[in-house]
């Protein structure tokens, strides 16, 4: 027993050193270690799965519609086949990987709405395996052993478990985890990609699936064709770097050029191959002119600005170099990277949009701060081809996340969730070996206290994190989560049937994906409907349109639902129809109040 | 004077011991000065409003020994627009005014030689440091490194570049802590020659009266200062023991206090009869007033942050302990604090203040990204009392501008400048040796090539010319472009609206006269470019109208929010082209006509003052 609080640390570590002592039992505490925070993670992502975020927004909802008819029928909501490189949607085209994973989950139980963020609970249970694997497959890749330290082995298991679980606290994993965002999707394969072609240095063909992989990444969002290539290469060419300075493996110089021809070459060419498809679909360019009007360094006019400052400093030949449009837009595109890298935003307060964040956590804990940092100079001192390939990974997940002008932004930078967790792990892993060192020499025995404080400070961290999410965030979210869409959807259908028409006054122009979504309509009825750009506006007798069509279906209905913002539904009251029913939603902070009101001639 | 001559004798020594590094040396403190001093009464383009209070303050205490309130020379603040600045700045412009007279050059030469002089200050900080990160053959080059970096640094030029107080505290703040190096060297010295007994003591006495100076001279400084205080006793209690943590600490301190009591008293002493009018002022305006004024302490948000979610969460134990108050507000202020390290305010666009930065350059070269991590790392290594002192010196720096609401701010943190340009030093330093020791391993270079020693110098010059390259573009951006783009943030059009009016008043002697403060402080102004005798102004105090401490009469001067506040009558206007516009709309059916006389333009050429007569019109 400790005598002093002072000794309970020791006496703690001495109960499990005893426990894990000889490798049998230090592979049984690696495994209770792993089974512990993969419980975690089970907990944080499924503890009131479906109901916390409130509700789904706008694109889960897209989702969920196509995929339920997908699941019904085999054909989108549109009436196009499945198998379709790019599904319109409702005119923001889609890629179909989330979509198929959807359908299938539909197709077992029901068009759900958690159905549509199930396959991101599962990739984001995935990514907490995948970045244990991960890490010893990126500190083996050197050779340099440190004398501090030197027992590489246990930094390894730790770093593992490290990695385990700097992905299983990490607000970024668990928000996202437990929404339907197609980026989660792709930055899981993205990082599964990575996996296959760290193991292509082995086996070649591990290429090939690394291709596979970063074409089904490319198939679930978008940016990952501009992240997977700058990926490959940087991976390829250490893989390259370590065949040339291993002197073990005595290879001519011409083998070498043979294997890392076919180290990049192999996961290319597959790549390419498989994104064709892609780029002969219909939808291709209107994809590409979609995502290009948003906004970004692409299409802010620089030349204006450029003449501008020539003008002012002289238009010399020196002044035409230094204010040159392609610098400025070189600039532009670096100050959004830099949002990026902003720390407030990586450990205090996130992203802004609170479907991407609470709005009071960074994307990683604020405790973990202090590891990145140690995880960067730990990297770069004993683990430099690891720390290379993390940090080209993170960078270029930035980069298409840099392009539009809202930034920082935590949906389209998520491929950076993998290397930066990485990197806090290693970080961790290093400080518990540092301490782990110093102990018994040091000063009042500090570094037992600095481990118990650390790890005090994590858990609590973790409660706090927890305590937040599902409390307050639900409340303070609704508004953008469509909170109370789902509500007018459920009493429009259910009313449907005993008046003459719903006239929904638009309030929103895809709030027609609530009414599909609902049991009552399937298949069959979304591919007997016409739509107008990817919109569906007249089904059934239901109408959405704008607020001045409302009083001609008064003239000639007998009954009528008015749905809409609750001081445009006032607003259309008349006296010759009486209030059947009225429900006003105005529970959600921040949300304009909304009404669905059956209105009966008098 | 004796000590400080030592000092730089051995480090004359040396330079002449490197005659190529010195030359470089001198060519960067040349330099250094040229970008510092030339045309500085131009560029930037016009005084700001707070340059304009220090220097007609500095000229009322020259000419009466009062500030224009009337206040006797004041010790820890003057109270100027009632935000009451600091002392120091006021007190060490006098002299310049005397010689000079009030001017613009005048105002902002303190700051200017302040900065430039730092720029050696730097230099000296790195000789002092660089045998705890390189050997002592580096020594030079670790100075010359950090020559460079000051001389060439954006942040560094654009504070000394204007009648900016910090600059002249943070000089205090650097000559301090080289004192404080020399005192805790000399310590040691001490310890082995009883000879040396004493010699210690006056640089102790320095470092205490250069940082109480820094306290007077910068309201930041009333933190930082005492921030800094424990890290340097720290310092001192390393480098006499060899460790942050020797062994029997206990018995060791007790010696250490016995050993140093004498000198403990003289500091604690000196300190506090230094501080005492400061300490003594503490609750009054003198000294809170601006705190109160910036602090983030006293925003609203957070505390409705910290309602809305004890609201959201049902006003729960555990959301009175989760989302309590103090919490929201550390992490606003850890936020503030982080924000300082963003790279786009480092590297690419600086402060947002364009006074404060030229918005197209960081506050460090695009280069400094590099030697910036390079040296964070060497520092880390090396795991010596210097990387705590830089480190220590670095959060003093920037925590009492987490206080405060705008943020990132590069002006509140000029304090902490000179560790990041040691950093950089360290940084360049760094990879030179690493080259170095590249160029040493190689086998023979090809025929064609230099020898290997002269690859070094060759390195080195494409370092000091990349940094030349980018001072150069920041030059262009500095004076061609950034004039024109932000001179309305340095109030141009004010001396030439003054001239305007003084020839209408040369002529209309009897009218009233109207200015709007538009652009702000134009009473001020007006007494700057006039050099109205402060007696007048002084006298004028009692029976003026002010707004905290600004006029808004002074004499048949007023100074109005908006044209809508002048009677319809005769008049000397002037106003900025949109309200003389309203003027003209009010007066169409009044007796009185708006004659424009004079339009001011600005840098960029856009009307910023019209100055003209309200005349009656003649039947």
């Amino acid at each position: 027993m400790p005598s002093t609080i002072q000794d309970l640390p020791t006496v703690a570590t001495d109960w499990l050193a005893k426990r894990g002592r000889g490798q049998r039992g230090q592979a049984r505490l690696v495994w209770l270690a792993s089974g512990l925070i993969i419980l975690l993670a089970v907990v944080l992502r499924t503890w009131r799965f479906g109901s916390v975020p409130t509700s789904l927004y706008w694109d889960e909802m897209a989702i969920l519609v196509d995929a339920k008819s997908v699941a019904q029928s085999g054909l989108d909501m549109h009436g196009n086949h499945w198998l379709q490189t790019i599904f319109p949607s409702y005119g923001d085209f889609k890629l179909p990987v989330q979509i198929w994973l959807t359908a299938l989950v539909v197709k077992l139980v029901g068009p759900v709405h958690w159905a549509v963020r199930l396959p991101s609970l599962v990739a984001g249970l995935a990514t907490v395996v995948l970045a244990g694997v991960l890490t010893e497959q990126l500190l083996k890749l050197s050779r340099f052993q440190s004398r501090a330290l030197a027992q590489s082995g246990r930094f390894l298991g730790v770093a593992r478990l490290f990695a385990m679980l700097a992905v299983a606290i990490s607000p970024w994993s668990i928000t996202f985890s437990r929404t339907g965002f197609e980026g989660h999707l792709g930055q899981f394969w993205l990082a599964l990609s990575v996996w296959a072609m760290l193991k292509s240095s082995q086996r070649w063909w591990w290429g090939a699936v690394a291709g596979v992989l970063g074409a089904l990444a490319t198939y679930s969002y978008f940016s990952v064709r501009f992240v997977w290539p700058g990926v490959l290469l940087v991976v390829m060419a250490v893989l390259i770097w370590r065949q040339l300075s291993d002197a073990t493996a005595g290879l001519s110089l011409s083998a070498l050029g043979r294997k890392g021809t076919t180290l990049i070459l192999v996961p290319t060419a597959v790549f390419l191959a498989l994104l064709v498809p892609m780029l002969r679909s219909p939808w291709y360019q209107p994809s590409n002119q979609f995502r290009l009007s948003t906004p970004s360094v692409l299409n802010a006019n620089y030349a204006v600005s450029s003449n501008q400052l020539r003008e002012l400093a002289g238009n010399t030949f020196v002044d035409r170099l230094i204010f040159h449009r392609h610098w400025l837009l070189l600039r532009s595109l670096l100050e959004n990277v830099a949002d990026h890298l902003d720390a407030s935003y990586l450990f205090l307060t996130g992203d802004d949009n609170l479907r991407h964040g609470t709005g009071q956590h960074g994307l990683h804990l604020a405790v973990m701060l202090p590891f990145l940092l140690a995880g960067l100079y730990y990297l770069g001192r004993y683990y430099r081809p690891a720390l290379v390939i993390l940090m080209s990974w993170w960078a270029w997940s930035l980069l298409p996340a840099s392009v539009p002008l809202d930034t920082p932004h935590a949906l389209r930078s998520l491929n950076a969730l993998v290397p930066t967790s990485l990197i806090i792990a290693a970080g961790l892993a290093a400080s518990l070996e540092y301490l782990r060192h110093r102990r018994g020499r040091c000063f009042l025995g500090w570094s037992q206290l600095t481990l118990v404080a650390v790890t005090a400070a994590i858990a609590l961290s973790v409660w706090q994190f927890s305590w937040f999410y599902f409390g307050p965030y639900p409340v303070l979210s609704g508004k953008w989560w469509q909170g109370g869409y789902n509500r007018l959807a459920v009493a429009a259908v259910e009313r449907r049937r005993q008046v003459d028409h719903v006239v929904v006054i638009e309030f929103d122009d895809r709030f027609h994906l609530w009414l599909m979504a609902q049991d009552a309509f399937t298949a069959r009825d979304f591919h007997s409907w016409e739509s107008q750009n990817f919109k569906f506006r007249r089904f059934d007798n239901i109408i959405i349109d704008e607020i001045k069509v409302v009083d001609d279906y008064l003239d000639k209905s007998n009954s009528l639902v008015v749905i809409g913002l609750s001081q445009q539904v006032e607003k259309m009251l008349r006296d010759d129809f009486r209030i059947e029913h009225q429900e006003i939603i105005d529970d959600i902070p921040g949300q304009q109040p909304l009404q669905v009101v059956t209105l009966i001639k008098r | 004077m004796t000590t400080w001559r030592n000092l730089f004798n051995r480090l004359a020594n040396d330079l002449t011991a490197n005659k190529r590094v010195a030359v470089v040396v001198i060519g960067l403190v040349l330099l250094a000065g040229w970008l510092r001093l030339s045309n500085l009464s131009s560029l930037p383009p016009a005084p700001y409003w707070e340059e304009v209070a220090l220097g007609y303050d500095a000229y009322s205490i020259l000419k009466t020994g009062r500030d224009h309130h009337g206040h006797s020379w004041p010790l820890v603040a003057f109270e100027s627009f009632g935000d009451w600045k600091p002392s120091g700045y006021f007190y060490a412009l006098v002299p310049f005014i005397a010689v000079l007279d009030l001017s613009v050059q005048a105002v902002r030469l303190p700051a200017a030689v302040a900065g430039w002089l730092s720029v050696i200050g730097v230099g000296v900080l790195a000789w002092q440091l660089a045998d705890l990160f390189f050997e002592r053959r580096w020594r030079m080059g670790l100075t010359a490194a950090a020559v460079l970096a000051a001389a060439t640094s954006p942040w560094g030029v654009q504070f000394s570049r204007g009648g900016w107080e910090v600059t002249l505290a943070t000089l205090f703040i650097i000559l301090g802590v080289i004192s404080w190096l020399k005192f805790t060297g000399r310590q040691l010295a001490e310890q082995s020659d009883q000879a040396l007994e004493g010699v210690s003591t006056r640089w102790l006495l320095a470092s205490i009266a250069f940082l109480g100076l820094a306290m007077y001279t910068y309201q930041a400084a009333r933190l930082i200062v005492p921030l800094m205080v424990p890290g340097l006793v720290l310092i001192w209690w390393w480098r006499s023991h060899g460790s942050l943590y020797p062994p029997r600490p206990l018995q060791l301190g007790q010696a250490f206090l016995a050993r140093h009591r004498r000198q403990l008293l003289l500091a604690v002493v000196t300190g506090l009869v230094m501080t005492a009018p400061i300490i003594i002022d503490l609750n009054s305006p003198t000294v809170s007033q601006r705190f109160t004024e910036t602090s983030v302490l006293h925003l609203l948000e957070p505390i409705e942050t910290s309602n809305s979610i004890q609201q959201a969460a049902g006003h729960s134990l555990l959301s009175r302990l989760f989302a309590h108050r103090y919490l929201v507000f550390g992490r606003v202020i850890a936020g503030q604090f982080l924000s300082h390290f963003r790279p786009d305010f480092l590297f690419l666009s600086g402060d947002v203040n364009p006074r404060h930065s030229v918005q197209l350059f960081g506050q460090l070269l695009y280069s400094d990204v590099v030697w910036l991590t390079v040296g964070a790392v060497v520092i880390l290594r090396r795991r010596s009392w210097a990387g705590w002192l830089l480190g220590w010196w670095l959060v003093a720096g920037i925590v009492p501008a987490s206080l405060t609401r705008t943020v990132p701010h590069a002006l509140r943190i000029l304090p902490s400048w000179p560790v990041w340009m040691l950093m950089i030093a360290i940084g360049m330093t760094e990879v030179l040796r690493l080259a170095h020791q590249l160029i040493a391993s190689l086998p023979a270079l090809p025929r064609l090539a230099m020898p290997k020693r002269a690859a070094l110098g060759v390195l080195a010059a494409a370092v000091v010319l990349a940094n030349l390259v980018q001072i150069g573009w920041w030059w262009r951006v500095y004076s061609g472009v950034y004039p024109k783009q932000h001179g309305r943030e340095w109030q141009v059009g004010y001396r030439q609206m003054v001239i305007a009016i003084e020839q209408l008043r040369a002529d209309h002697q009897q009218l009233p006269l109207y200015v709007t403060r538009e652009q702000g402080r134009p009473a001020m102004y007006y007494w700057f470019y006039t050099r109205t005798d402060p007696s007048l102004v002084q006298t004028a105090q009692e029976t003026a109208r002010l707004d905290q401490g600004e006029f808004l009469t002074f004499n048949q001067f007023s100074f109005v929010r908006s044209m809508d506040e002048v009677p319809v009558g005769p008049a000397i206007v002037a106003a900025s082209p949109q309200q003389w516009a309203g003027l003209e709309q009010r007066l169409v059916s009044q007796p009185v006509t708006a004659q424009p006389v004079s339009i001011i333009v600005d840098t960029a050429d856009q009307p910023v003052w019209t100055v003209g007569l309200l005349s009656a019109e003649v039947p």
